[in-house]
């Protein structure tokens, strides 16, 4: 281009520019493109287990968009119709913005300062009955600091998550499997396996994003099988190879059968088997406990002898082919196998039995180790593993892995937190059913609880036999219930002091996911009204009881415990809220927890390293050049770098202190509440796609309660007939908790097999878990949600 | 006989032939009053006693066809009725020009658009009733390649790659219909998602328009851009295939820079 044509050029694309801005503003309709004044920010989603990260996209102080997050390796960019109106939950007109106490019966507003005083006067009268009561939906700084508050502080023990209630067994499964809680494998496994065996797990509703994930990969034209072991047909049924339908209970059963043809037909890994497991059950079956005693492989193999598939297809009514399919696909030594499993064997009253079974069976065909080759859990809150299980927020654990029953692990604790010695209590608290019991019972009659706080959770809806377990606290006039939450719920129902709590991107957060992986994100919006970090509100009640004097506040060289200090070394009274945002509390809490990971090896990544990726899986570990990498298969040589050179596969935290893995056999045995004359159908229950948990934030999003408006009975077409029960009829459900008035869906999403009932718990107006049944594992305290006797008749 | 006898027979015979005549024409004339009357009466429907008000229904339904009619009538429900995809009418592929729409017919457009969505970019939820269990069933009229007519509309086809689980993004809008209880919890939203962003900005007219959304699960410009889909946003040029060469996107719509996430730290 010469230089005249240059000049020539570039006047005539100035020309053209000033006319278009020139018609642009005449026209006024062409304005600038509306991706302009939207800030994007990454977050995990606020839901289930998955931890699918999404893009927040804010403007004007406002969430107005939410997409994928294409580089996330969760989830690949792709969402579920929750996560993409994660957005929405903020946003329900009913938000509480002020806190409340109540008074006659009447919830009126007060102050922050009155509403902290109030809930640390009522700890201060009698700290050894106050209990803390979070979730898996608690970050890791937050559940850290209830921690430390109860345990280091109050040397009270009486904390619980609800996720007692959702995978306490998968912990009490993988501890006294492998001894060390949390899957050895990953979502990597979906990739890579041949066959996906889903242990009554209706993944394409429940964990929709990892199917897809797993499924998808048929569509690319990949040979992929998938077998759904359940007791009802779902959604998740219609994409799968094999529907196994088993009578509710059978999974014990059937787990057996797998191992017992696994040894008839000589075809279990004997290599695997004789270098890195050991096998174990229970002493006394009356009374089972955690670490059993150890068996013999001759023992074992006369245990599991008598679940042959005839038998085995008795029990579970399961034809006998599909037995011996299962066992063809576990005894082929090239064909990949993953198991993933969710409540539907963690609410179970044999829970670590069945945990423990499935673990067995892939531990003797092999099939461990390897990608593709895992047995999995997956859980349903999105910081279950991260928070409860990994921060310890349950009665009888501390930060790390750590047991309070442990004299050792005692001590490390008040070494970190420099507290003097025997501050931590040695005995375990209440787990939660005992809690609300407790709680719920007159003090006169043993019901040694009497405040509880409520964080991040609402259990007026989600705990099982809700009369005996929360209702009851009606009229007991010394008992007091401190509820932190973002909407009115079932459970500020009967609060006698609310305190609104910032919701997701209203906070700063860490969560960690079902595979290991820990997500970190920043506060992207203002909680509305006076809404609060609920650390913050943890922090402030324990600087009020040091203002009371409560011995327990300070550490041994009379600090308050939640000592923060700026970059200059200066403290900042973080309780003081208008000073909380001086410093990142969060990063400071992550900080001081990280360290009491490395005990475990559960190498936790910098808060720096975290903030720079879509979550990391660990342990993550620094590596010679200061640089860090995460793990995706644990326990495997190729990639955990714990593992001795050579080893191949070490179980280097093992019960037995040998790095060997327990294979553990566990007797079928009935449910305590099988169907009878009176009662002569099963009920489950359990979650929908649209909804989550007990619905107070997907309710309040229309896409989503236009989809699932309010819950329904799935009821088989013969049973309805035989009941005068028509579709959409109005139908009495019953069981010897209580009744419940309901639609009757016949042929809908579900399709329970005859005798059996399907109802969903996220409808706030009629709660089914005041029918269901508080019977649980005898070893992790989880009750059973998904089977208990009813009768049902049309209304 | 000669007509002397004719006239004498009618002379002699006069007054007998007058009672004759006289008579038949009396029956001739009755007969015909009576045939009329009998007639009449026959026809007549039976007396009844009408409502003086009418129930309200009864002006609304249309009048009952004869059944020579049917096939002809117009309104029946079942009209377009076809019991295989296949025989329902396709849509030409033909190009036909586009009609540019007035402003309100644009704005009743955008305005269906985004009330089934709860920001632009947000799955859209389904305004129809859907089979619960199967998401193949979706395909028959989604797919990429399906191009019937129902009910006078085309069914809008993927704009992004095939996933397996539709219903794990798209959500019915009504989902349980008559299973929806009255009393349920209704809570207001003060949710505002993110408006449609109208068109794309141009250097300067007749410049090609940059693209006003993310592409990012919209990889298929033709699922809304494409010939006969419905007006307000198809291209004018659908024979050029490559969108992208000359529509550029907007990275602040595909929110790249500002996010920071580094390749995993395990190798693969």
């Amino acid at each position: 281009m010469s230089t005249l044509e240059r000049r020539t050029f570039l006047k005539t694309s100035a020309m053209a520019a000033a006319t278009a801005a020139v018609s642009q503003r005449a026209g006024g309709a062409a304005a600038a493109p509306a991706s302009d004044g939207i800030h994007w920010d990454k977050a995990p989603c606020r839901f289930c287990g998955t931890g699918c990260h999404v893009k927040v996209g804010v403007r004007d102080g406002k969430v107005v968009a939410i997409a994928g997050h294409p580089d996330a390796e969760v989830n690949k960019g792709l969402l579920c119709v929750k996560g993409y109106h994660v957005g929405g939950i903020l946003y329900g007109e009913d938000r509480l913005k002020h806190p409340m106490l109540r008074r006659n019966g009447v919830l009126e507003r007060i102050s922050w300062d009155e509403a902290i005083d109030i809930a640390a006067r009522k700890i201060m009268e009698a700290p050894e009955r106050f209990a803390i009561y979070g979730s898996g939906q608690w970050t890791i700084p937050e559940g850290y600091a209830a921690q430390k508050l109860i345990k280091g502080g109050l040397s009270n023990n009486h904390i619980e998550p609800n996720a007692r209630l959702c995978m306490a067994s998968a912990v009490t499964g993988f501890i006294s499997t492998y001894g060390v809680d949390e899957p050895a494998g990953c979502y990597d496994d979906l990739d890579a396996c041949d066959v996906l065996i889903l242990w009554g797990n209706n993944m394409s509703e429940m964990h929709p994003v990892l199917f897809s994930r797993f499924y998808d990969r048929k569509s690319r034209g990949e040979k992929i099988t998938l077998i759904d072991l359940g007791t009802r047909r779902t959604r998740t049924t219609e994409f799968a190879d094999h529907y196994m339908e088993f009578r509710p209970q059978s999974d014990l059963a059937i787990a057996n059968c797998i191992a017992q043809q696994l040894i008839e037909r000589d075809a279990w890994d004997k290599e695997f088997v004789e270098k890195h497991c050991a096998f174990r059950a229970d002493a006394d079956l009356t009374k089972p406990d955690l670490m059993g005693v150890a068996i013999d492989f001759e023992n074992y193999k006369q245990r599991v002898a008598e679940y042959t598939p005839e038998k085995v297809s008795e029990i579970s009514g399961l034809p006998v082919e599909q037995l011996r399919l299962l066992g063809d696909l576990f005894a082929d030594p090239k064909v990949k196998i993953t198991s993933t499993w969710c409540m539907g064997m963690n609410q179970h009253t044999r829970a670590t039995a069945i945990n423990r079974l499935v673990h067995g069976i892939h531990l003797l065909s092999g099939k461990f180790g390897s990608p593709g080759n895992a047995p999995t859990s997956l859980t349903g809150q999105p910081s279950a593993c991260g928070t409860a299980r990994e921060v310890g927020t349950l009665c009888h654990a501390l930060p790390g892995g750590r047991l309070v029953a442990k004299p050792e692990h005692r001590e490390q604790c008040e070494k970190h937190w420099n507290l003097p010695a025997g501050r931590i209590n040695a005995t375990p608290g209440h787990h939660t059913v005992l809690m609300w019991e407790k709680f719920c019972t007159p003090t006169a009659e043993g019901g040694d609880i009497r405040t509880i706080l409520v964080q991040v959770t609402n259990p007026g809806q989600s705990l099982p036999n809700l009369h005996k377990l929360f209702r009851a606290k009606k009229g007991l006039d010394d008992k007091f219930l401190i509820v932190s939450d973002v909407y009115p719920t079932a459970t500020t129902e009967l609060a006698d002091l609310v305190l609104p709590a910032a919701l997701w991107v209203e906070k700063n957060g860490v969560f960690g996911n079902s595979e290991r992986r820990t997500q970190q994100w920043f506060k992207q919006v203002e909680p509305p009204g006076e809404a609060r970090e609920d650390v913050w509100m943890t922090i402030a009640i324990a600087r009020r009881l040091y203002d009371l004097g409560h011995p327990g506040m300070k550490d041994k060289d009379g600090n308050f415990i939640f000592r923060f200090t700026d970059d200059a070394g200066n403290e900042v009274p973080v309780w003081e809220y208008d000073r909380f945002h001086e410093i990142n509390v969060d990063r400071a809490l992550y900080d001081d927890y990280r360290p009491l990971t490395f005990l475990k090896h559960k190498h936790l990544a910098p808060y720096d390293v975290l903030k720079e990726h879509t979550g990391l899986r660990w342990p993550v570990v620094e590596q010679s050049d200061g640089s860090f990498r995460e793990t995706r298969f644990r326990f495997s040589e190729f990639d955990d770098p714990f593992v001795k050179k050579g080893n191949g596969i070490e179980f280097y935290h093992s019960t037995t202190n040998d790095g060997r893995a327990q294979i553990w056999f566990c007797p079928y045995e009935a449910h305590p509440e099988e169907p009878d004359e009176e009662f002569p159908f099963w009920l489950c229950t359990g979650r929908v796609l649209e909804h989550w948990h007990t619905g107070t934030m997907t309710m309040r999003v229309p896409q989503l309660r236009g989809a699932v408006p309010n819950n329904y009975v799935e009821i088989h077409p013969d049973d309805a007939r035989e009941a005068g029960i028509g579709n959409g009829d109005k139908v009495v459900l019953a069981t010897r908790r209580g009744e419940l008035e309901l639609s009757a869906w016949i042929n809908g999403r579900g399709r329970p097999p005859r005798g059996s009932l399907f109802v969903p718990f996220f409808d706030q107006i009629r709660q089914i878990n005041l029918l269901t049944l508080d019977a649980h594992c005898p070893i992790s305290k989880e009750p059973d949600y998904k089977k208990c006797a009813a009768r049902i008749r049309k209304a | 006989m000669d007509s002397h006898d004719i006239e004498a027979y009618f002379r002699q015979h006069r007054r007998t032939l007058a009672v004759i005549l006289l008579g038949v024409g009396i029956a001739a004339v009755s007969g015909v009053f009576v045939g009329i009357r009998q007639t009449a009466a026959d026809t007549k429907p039976p007396e009844m006693e009408y409502p003086i008000d009418p129930p309200s229904h009864a002006t609304g339904l249309p009048p009952a066809p004869k059944y020579g009619e049917i096939p002809k009538t117009g309104w029946l429900a079942n009209e377009q009725w076809s019991f295989t995809l296949e025989n329902l009418p396709q849509v030409d592929n033909e190009r036909e020009p586009g009609v540019a729409l007035t402003e309100e017919e644009l704005a009743a457009v955008l305005a269906a658009r985004a009330i089934r969505r709860a920001f632009n970019g947000a799955p859209p939820t389904v305004p129809h009733e859907i089979d619960q269990l199967s998401s193949a069933s979706c395909m028959a009229c989604h797919g990429p390649d399906a191009s019937m007519v129902i009910a006078g509309r085309r069914p809008s086809s993927l704009s992004h790659p095939y996933y397996t689980s539709c219903t794990q993004c798209h959500v019915p809008a009504d989902g349980l219909r008559r299973l929806t209880d009255e009393e349920r919890l209704v809570v207001a939203s003060a949710f505002m998602g993110l408006e449609n962003p109208g068109p794309g900005s141009r250097a300067y007219p007749g410049a090609p328009p940059t693209v006003p959304h993310q592409i990012f699960m919209r990889q298929n410009c033709m699922s809304c851009h494409g010939p006969t889909r419905p007006n307000a946003i198809r291209s004018s040029h659908p024979d050029r295939q490559n969108c992208l060469q000359c529509h550029a996107p907007d990275a602040g719509f595909d929110n790249r820079e500002r996010i920071p996430n580094h390749p995993p730290l395990a190798e693969p």
